[in-house]
């Protein structure tokens, strides 16, 4: 018996539109394997819906002993430039604020068991990953997560990514107000909108309800928006301190202040953020194509006006306000009553872990507990365990952190033991949440094409020499956190002590290093950035951390924190303490050198790839063009299934799918209104002459016109027919159109 | 028989009682396996992942294309565990014999891989299949009963006996049945699928 498959299972669970869409994805894919999607542009297409490389894509690895190809079944098959088909890619889940309910982890526990390799991996924005997914399985993956209500649409490319939020927010001390309806807000209001679709790279969006704490990071984000509460003629004004231009990457940049905004303008202010950065940011350039290069090509001031400028012509939107009527969207009701933690004595292990992993909410009675996730890594049976665990003690959701861990709110405190003790029959009972141990860190040359050094290898490595040491207190509370290269995903730029992947030539072979990054703040939301010192061998790397710790706790002054010790004895007192452990031994007195951390084979960056961090960048017009061929191929199928009029209305649809690509190179709020596409078509392209080809003059646009006057709804095949090959022709003269003015350098 | 079709079969060799793997030696073997080619041609090994970190976890990972084997150490055991991932919906009696003989032939290679010294030997009394697709089977109680006869018919041959099979799938788990024998070894059930 053949079981019914995923999309007819779930086709009612699914929104409509989420359900066009992964079908539109699925003919994409069968498109590009049949070679009628230029590889490019599909590279982008998957991107945006969160479908990513993975290290050894291109169909090479080096085994330790020499490169070799992959021999991958369709190995000229190629899913974007040199990336093989069949390679095992990652794909992204996005998570908006880290929210998850239980049945939304059930079901990506499923994902990961069925089509990975069974562990959830949770990033430093909040998603979860999944590594060694075939991107045939993508489709039903979307579908079984849209049937929860997860889209993965712009989990990567460059789009606006995932809106990432403090994951206290609503319990927590120290905030002003929940930021979780606006960003919850934010997050749907730019999903899939026409003003964030043009961008020469990623857009990252934040949301902290306090200055002071870490947990939301609105300084290293291209907007940051920090819950602020005004007086204004004695009445409380709930609004956002909106931080522009922030970002980490290889040149990091400090948000700027771009000014305060009540509620009502946030959604407005961030669309016109959105237009001055698809208008005025970089899109050939791509390491200079960041909001940031704009913020600072402008400064500050001129940016702000210019977004003010933008902000005045937007067009009126009721979605912009219509959210704060209902500001309870995201409000969660904890599942039982609030009751203190009664005195006694505990299981063993209870202490250590109510220290380090639990803190007080903000309504009495209530705690906080954070399950550490070792390098943010989760089993598929975990979660499970867990899903189980929040519905017993908590309630009905549980959040990601930016330190790769989750939060379970609203445990009552006098069930903390139990709590624990559920925890524990799941292994994820580890104390230490947010101490020196509990170390974050990229995927680096695990699964990242990018990855230059064994980010996580060195991560456990450490997090094991820390877990068994003996430790200062002031050691204990500071933050290591590692990349795999100067990308900085691991954000070891906002650490006490960051490190990131680098290579070095020693004596005719490579050796994989660490720059070691210190004078980072993760307080006030990353509040500074550190500075790269030198770099050291990766295996020395826990003696590193043993000598700077001693160093600090050796010679600081009472009171000192590490930043504070930092800046007074001053970075080259710190190279100059650390100077000796650069040395590498020759290979045949220590070879483990020359080999990294987790991984057996001698070290060579021959691995690595172009990433796709960066995505394609593909104009609107290249994919309206590549959707008018898609709906052309969609008319061939229903013509050669002998549907003359669903062929005929297809092919139609086609001609202005193409003919409106072209006409948003100048006007990108072009509606998608047949009247409209072709009056624009008309006057911009047709009565210039512009799309005129050289030798058959205006005969292809006519085929166009001819069809708007007369939309083709016969049943007769052979005419139908007729009208698929016109659409082709017209299709290859917007290309030629595009080229044309491509070449002319409009 | 009821006809019932699978796909992504996991199965699984827990280790012998009083038998020890130590996980971070199974990475220099994983790696000169891809060197070697050494679980045949057709098998486009890719790379090794290390999940020691994880607490119950899949421990260190070879990965295949469409095909994953780690030394696994949830459920409070550690074993072999063979995951086929992407194959179609399919008999049940092909698919056991194509995941037990993939099971099989890592198990053997790795009871003799010198690095371990005879440390690793792997339970032959016992064995576990897994249905990880939902699409094929729900995990509750009417498809263990739809699968459950394969797996005994095709566990009869393979062990030449009796066996006895049980229900083994956890609260919202994959599908899981489990399988118990008379002993044998490795080698001997290896031989009796080729």
């Amino acid at each position: 018996m053949t079981p019914a498959p995923w999309n007819e299972r779930l086709r009612d669970r699914i929104p409509t539109s989420l359900r066009e869409e992964i079908d539109t994805f699925e003919t994409q894919m069968e498109m590009r394997k049949v070679g009628k999607v230029d590889e490019k542009v599909f590279a982008e297409t998957r991107l945006r819906r969160g479908v990513y490389g993975q290290r050894y894509d291109n169909g090479q690895r080096h085994d330790g002993v020499r490169p070799r190809t992959l021999a991958y079944p369709r190995g000229d098959l190629k899913k974007g430039p040199d990336t093989v088909w069949d390679a095992p890619g990652m794909t992204r889940i996005k998570i908006p604020m880290g929210r998850l309910t239980n049945e939304q982890l059930d079901v990506i526990a499923e994902l990961a068991e069925e089509y990975s390799d069974g562990i959830l991996h949770v990033t430093t924005r909040q998603d979860v990953q999944l590594h060694f997914v075939h991107i045939e399985d993508t489709p039903d993956m979307m579908r079984r997560l849209g049937a929860v209500g997860i889209t993965t649409r712009e989990a990567c490319g460059n789009v606006v990514r995932n809106v990432t939020a403090c994951p206290y927010a609503g319990v927590c001390n120290t905030q002003s107000f929940d930021v979780t309806p606006y960003a919850h807000a934010l997050t749907y209001f730019l999903l899939g909108h026409k003003d964030s679709q043009d961008f020469g790279r990623k857009l990252k969006i934040a949301f902290s309800g306090c200055r002071s704490e870490a947990c939301g990071l609105a300084n290293i984000h291209d907007i940051g928006a920090l819950a602020i509460v005004r007086e204004d003629n004695g009445e409380k004004v709930h609004g956002f301190e909106l931080y522009v231009g922030g970002g980490l990457g290889s040149v990091p940049h400090q948000a700027k202040l771009l000014g305060f905004v009540p509620a009502e303008e946030l959604l407005p202010t961030a669309q016109a953020i959105c237009r001055v950065f698809a208008r005025l940011g970089e899109k050939k350039n791509r390491a200079r194509a960041r909001l940031k290069f704009v913020v600072a090509r402008l400064g500050i001031d001129e940016f702000r006006q210019v977004v003010a400028a933008e902000r005045a012509i937007l067009p009126e939107d009721d979605r912009w306000t219509s959210y704060l009527g209902d500001l309870g969207v995201t409000e969660e009701t904890p599942a039982y009553p609030a009751a203190p933690l009664p005195e006694g004595i505990f299981k063993k292990g209870f202490a250590d872990w109510r220290r380090t992993n639990v803190r007080p909410q903000a309504q009495v009675g209530y705690a906080i507990a954070t399950v550490r996730l070792p390098l943010g890594d989760l089993t598929s049976r975990q979660a499970r365990g867990l899903s189980e665990v929040a519905r017993r003690f908590a309630g009905d959701t549980i959040r990601l952190t930016v330190e790769q861990n989750i939060v379970v709110r609203w445990v009552p405190e006098a069930r903390l033991p139990e709590l624990y003790a559920a925890l524990a029959e799941h292994d994820l009972h580890g104390p230490g949440a947010g101490t020196v141990a509990d170390i974050t860190s990229c995927p680096g040359t695990d699964t990242c094409k990018l990855g230059i050094s064994a980010s996580r290898g060195l991560s456990a490595a450490l997090e094991q020499h820390l877990a068994g040491a003996e430790l200062d207190d002031d050691v204990r509370g500071l933050r290591i956190k590692t990349s795999g290269c100067f990308n900085s995903c691991g954000q070891h730029h906002i650490a006490d002590i960051g490190f990131l992947g680098v290579s070095r030539n020693v004596k005719g072979r490579r050796v994989a290093h660490f720059q070691l990054v210190v004078g980072g703040k993760w307080a006030d939301n990353g509040g500074a950035y550190g500075l790269a010192i030198g770099a050291f061998p990766a295996k020395r790397i826990p003696k590193v951390v043993d000598e700077l710790t001693a160093y600090y706790t050796g010679e600081r002054e009472e009171g000192e924190s590490f930043h504070r010790f930092i800046e007074r004895v001053g970075k080259g007192a710190v190279r100059k303490r650390l100077e000796h452990l650069k040395q590498v031994p020759d290979y045949d007195v220590d070879p483990s050198f020359y080999t990294d951390w987790g991984d057996a084979r001698e070290y060579t960056i021959g691995d690595m790839g172009a990433g796709e961090c960066a995505g394609e960048v593909v104009s609107l017009t290249e994919f309206g063009l590549a959707d008018s061929e898609r709906a052309l191929y969609e008319a061939q199928s229903e013509l050669d299934a002998g549907h003359a009029h669903q062929a005929g209305s297809l092919a139609y649809r086609a001609m202005l799918e193409a003919a409106k690509a072209l006409v948003k190179l100048e006007n990108i709020d072009v509606i998608d209104e047949p009247d409209q596409i072709v009056g624009e078509f008309t006057s911009r392209f047709h009565d210039t002459g512009r799309f005129h080809d050289r030798y058959a003059g205006a005969k292809f646009a006519h085929y166009l016109l001819a069809a708007h006057a007369s939309p083709p709804n016969g049943e007769a095949l052979d005419e139908m027919r007729q009208k698929i090959e016109e659409a082709q022709l017209f299709i290859e003269a917007a290309h030629a159109c595009y080229d044309r003015m491509q070449g002319a350098g409009l | 028989m009821s006809g019932l079709e699978v796909q992504q079969l996991e199965v699984g060799l827990e280790l012998a009682d009083g038998a020890t793997i130590d996980q971070a030696a199974l990475i220099p073997i994983f790696h000169r396996w891809i060197q070697e080619d050494r679980l045949g041609a057709a098998t486009v090994l890719i790379d090794v992942a290390d999940y020691r970190h994880v607490p119950g976890g899949p421990g260190v990972m070879l990965v295949a294309d469409g095909a994953q084997w780690r030394m696994d150490e949830g459920g409070g055991a550690t074993g072999l565990v063979y995951a086929r991932k992407r194959d179609p919906l399919g008999e049940p009696a092909a698919k056991l014999e194509e995941a037990f003989g993939n099971l099989l032939r890592a198990a053997v290679a790795l009871e003799a891989e010198p690095a371990l010294r005879g440390t690793v030997r792997f339970a032959g009394d016992r064995a576990r299949v897994t249905v990880m697709s939902r699409l094929a089977a729900s995990g509750d109680r009417g498809s263990y009963d739809a699968f459950a006869p394969a797996v005994r018919a095709f566990a009869a041959r393979l062990w030449d006996g009796e066996v006895e099979v049980g229900d083994a799938t956890e609260s919202r788990g994959p599908l899981a049945v489990d399988i118990r024998a008379a002993p044998a070894t490795i080698a001997e059930l290896l031989a009796r699928l080729t």
